[in-house]
Order: C-alpha cells, then structure tokens, then sequence
C-alpha cells in the first residue's frame, strides 16, 4: 500500500463518517433538545423548534459516556485495546474514563 | 495500423494560442451530460467531454484516456438511485483520477436541499480529496473560476515538463 493510499483511505474514511453521521466530528456538532428531542447545531443554546434551553453537552459527551473512545481522535475503541487503530495513540485505562451523567 | 492506436493528445497548436483545459463532465443522466457539455462549449475557454456512463470504472478509464484536467460529477443523494452517487463514492472516483492524473482538479455539482450532506462535503475539500463543490445550479462565473485553475495547473505542469526536458537535454562534458 502506496503513502498516497494510506492517506486518502483515511481522508475518505472520514468523509463517509462525515456524510452518514456515526463519526465522532458530525456527533460534536450536534445537540439533542432534552423537551422536543429535535437535533440542533452545537453553537446553538436554546431550541430552534421549541425554544427550549439546550444542554452544554453535545451528543459526542453522550456518545462518550457510554463508549470508551480514543482522547486523541475521538474513535470509539474496544475496552481491551490499548492503542488506538485509528490514530495509534496509547488509549488510558478504561476505568479512566470519565462518566457524565445523561 | 491498428484500430486500437491510442488518440495522439499532444497539443498541435501549442505555441501559437493557449491550449484550453479539457473538462469532462459525468452527470447522472446521459441527457444530463450531454446538455452540460453543451452548455459548457457555449460558456468557452475549455474543450468540454461528456461521459455517458457515470459508472466509477468508465468515469477513471475515459479521464485517464482522454487526459482530462478538470472533472465535473454530478451527486445524486436520491434513495432511489441505482448506484451509490453520494459524497463518498464520488470521493473515490477522484483518488482514482488523481492518481492517474495528479494535477486534474475534481469538482462536485450537488442538488440543493441536502443540508445533512454539506459537513461531508467541506470535509472532503477540506482533505483535499475534491477542488470544490457547488450547490444547486453551477453559475457561469463559477464554472470560469474553475476554469482557470485548472488552467493554472496546466501552466505549472507544462512548465515542469519544459524544466525536466531542458535538463534531460543539457550537454554533458
């Protein structure tokens, strides 16, 4: 595999992530209002459908209290691993791993 | 002679006027395409090239065969579509372009009303993967803008070439 393979697999890897919603870029861009359930921008602090005030915590802080995830890039990874496959990043322990309360 | 001699697509003129960029253009209807590289022979300043077939396997065969340096393509975000046309797909038609053609510059004409589709699309541009993207009607003025830089990269790449001929060529003691 040529440099120019490894990079582009990776670039469209996020694309594809991008364009149907599981990366984790497309979940920190996102909140949820807790009253109507409507998606909203992650600049945005009151609903754009009900009005009502939106919480700090982007779907990603959701996402991530429930799913080990790489601190580097944000992938979720398994709770054996010890490296990130996406970025390669030595992963903590997964006891480490903060909580927020939903 | 054989039937399969490949097309000679060196320039005759190169020299006397400057050589326009070959555009192809790969909509997702043979219609479509036909009237964009219709409307791309009247816009000027380009020699337009219509692919019938927008399946990836043509779309790389053709631009490679016919030295293409800008490469238009058409998404279709529809469920209903045959073939996947979205972002991604259209993404990895334009690494297997580029790396045939390194200096071509891909482009992506997208419907409007797919606002979901827009993260993905900055982000390819962003890696560098497609040129640009437009949404809703390609404008003329916007067309011309890509126009010259894929002009531009024809200079650079021609001026590379000049360069590494010239070297080629020095007298050796």
């Amino acid at each position: 595999m040529t440099e120019y393979d490894l990079e582009t697999k990776k670039a469209l890897r996020r694309v594809l992530l991008l364009e149907y919603g599981f990366g984790p870029e497309t979940l920190r861009g996102r909140k949820i209002c807790p009253a109507c359930g409507r998606g909203n921008g992650a600049y945005r602090t009151d609903c754009m459908s009900c009005g009502a005030a939106l919480p700090n915590e982007t779907l990603y802080d959701f996402y991530r209290a429930r799913h080990r995830c790489c601190p580097g890039c944000g992938v979720v990874v398994t709770d054996v691993a010890v490296y990130c496959p996406e970025c390669g990043a030595h992963l903590p322990e997964a006891a480490e791993q903060q909580e927020i309360s939903v | 002679m054989s039937i399969f001699r490949k097309r000679d697509l060196s320039p005759g003129n190169y020299g006397t006027e400057p050589v326009q960029p070959r555009v192809a253009v790969c909509f997702t209807t043979p219609t479509m395409t036909r009237r964009a590289a219709d409307w791309l022979a009247r816009l000027g300043g380009c020699c337009p090239l219509g692919i019938l077939s927008d399946r990836s396997e043509d779309v790389i065969w053709q631009c490679d065969a016919e030295n293409v340096d800008l490469l238009l393509l058409e998404t279709d975000f529809s469920p209903a579509a045959e073939d996947t046309k979205d972002v991604s797909a259209r993404c990895d038609i334009a690494i297997e372009v580029r790396r045939r053609l390194p200096e071509c510059k891909v482009y992506l004409a997208c419907e409007d009303g797919c606002p979901e589709k827009l993260p993905a699309l900055d982000k390819a541009v962003e890696l560098a993967l497609i040129d640009g993207y437009c949404v809703g009607g390609l404008t003329s003025q916007q067309m011309h803008a890509w126009l010259i830089g894929a002009a531009e990269a024809m200079e650079r790449r021609e001026r590379r070439r000049e360069q590494a001929y010239r070297q080629d060529s020095l007298p050796v003691d």
